[in-house]
């Protein structure tokens, strides 16, 4: 049965994000906008100093932190990932080098947010993560040659600030440092950092 | 930053291009991420929806010429005069099984087309506005294309077979 175009294309202008997609793409607009957005209330904040105004500092300095932990973590990971070190173990599954990080004081997880990611695992060494002992395991897309490195270590609030935590369905956080992209997040009580390409 | 609906219709865009929701949101995301990385040592521009539209475009080009799934024919330019409308596409009548075989023969090019022209309802000058090209260009391809879609109609008999 002939129809208009118009109505033949009906189905495909109904075609939305999901609540998930739309969050993932804003958050890459946030993580371009933060920083922008502290640096403009810096002179507002330095010229009204008031009890309520001291309220709203306080809160405007928790987030600070929190972005300079942040930060901080994505430096350390991407000068780790751009020096490429040779891996300690190779090995294809998780279970099968775990054994190897006999040292670490938790045990590395197989990442259910990285689940449909097609990222094959190639090995793994140790490193520390703001001092603290933690794997690196490299990984690879299937059919592709970019390699990426993911971090595991304890997640410790003390240290870490607050991360979005994927086990309460938060969205992890990006960041970019050198050319990178750092994704950050909680799961199963261990902080993840993901690398790759910002493209 | 771009709002919900914003997103929504490059979104809706990209799957007029890519014929796949999975690639569609591939696409958008990556085209975003450098947007967002270029906008922060340019500066944004004046209409940020078509600019990011057209990355989203020349990004997906890249992709087929380097898989070479669809080889680029640009869109036969035509001398012959084609009215000084656009077809109205309530009155463009085609038959095809579902909307990816209708969106399937046609040039990522036509396709952009037929998401401006049907799905955005944008006016040949905004058309020509965008694509950066004479209004009655806009008007000649349109009509060619509309021949396109009419001709190469598929009976559910003949999809059968």
């Amino acid at each position: 049965m002939k129809q208009s175009i118009k109505h033949a294309l009906r189905p495909h202008t109904e075609k939305a994000l999901s609540d998930q997609q739309f969050a993932q793409l804003n958050d890459i607009q946030r993580a371009a906008v933060r920083p922008a957005k502290i640096r403009s209330w810096r002179p507002a904040l330095a010229a009204s100093l008031v009890l309520a105004l001291a309220v709203i500092t306080g809160w405007y300095l928790v987030q600070d932190q929190e972005l300079a932990t942040v930060e901080k973590i994505a430096a350390e990971v991407v000068e780790n990932h751009l020096h490429l070190k040779p891996l300690e173990v190779s090995g294809a599954e998780l279970a099968d080098i775990r054994g190897y990080f006999d040292r670490l004081a938790f045990n590395p997880v197989n990442s259910d947010y990285l689940a449909s990611r097609n990222l094959n695992l190639l090995g793994g060494r140790y490193c520390a993560v703001q001092g603290i002992t933690a794997a690196q395991l490299r990984l690879k897309r299937v059919g592709m040659t970019e390699l990426h490195t993911l971090y595991q270590v304890p997640y410790d609030p003390a240290v870490f600030d607050k991360l979005p935590n994927h086990d309460l369905g938060e969205q992890p956080v990006a960041v970019y440092n050198r050319g990178i992209k750092v994704t950050l997040w909680i799961e199963k009580g261990i902080l993840l950092a993901l690398t790759e390409e910002a493209k | 930053m771009f709002d919900r609906g914003q997103l929504d219709d490059l979104y809706r865009y990209a799957c007029t291009l890519c014929l796949d929701d999975t690639l569609a949101f591939d696409l958008l995301q990556g085209s975003l991420e450098k947007y967002v990385k270029l906008s922060a040592t340019r500066g944004a521009v004046e209409n940020e929806a078509a600019y990011l539209r057209r990355m989203i475009y020349n990004r997906f080009i890249d992709q087929v010429r380097r898989e070479q799934r669809f080889p680029h024919v640009p869109i036969q330019e035509s001398d012959v005069p084609v009215g000084v409308e656009l077809p109205d596409p309530e009155a463009v009548m085609v038959q095809f099984q579902s909307v990816y075989n209708m969106l399937a023969d046609l040039q990522p090019d036509e396709r952009e087309l037929v998401q401006m022209w049907v799905i955005d309802e944008y006016t040949a000058a905004e058309i020509a506005e965008y694509l950066n090209c004479p209004r009655g260009t806009v008007l000649s391809r349109i009509h060619r294309l509309k021949a396109k879609l009419q001709s190469n109609q598929q009976s559910p008999a003949a999809e059968e077979a």
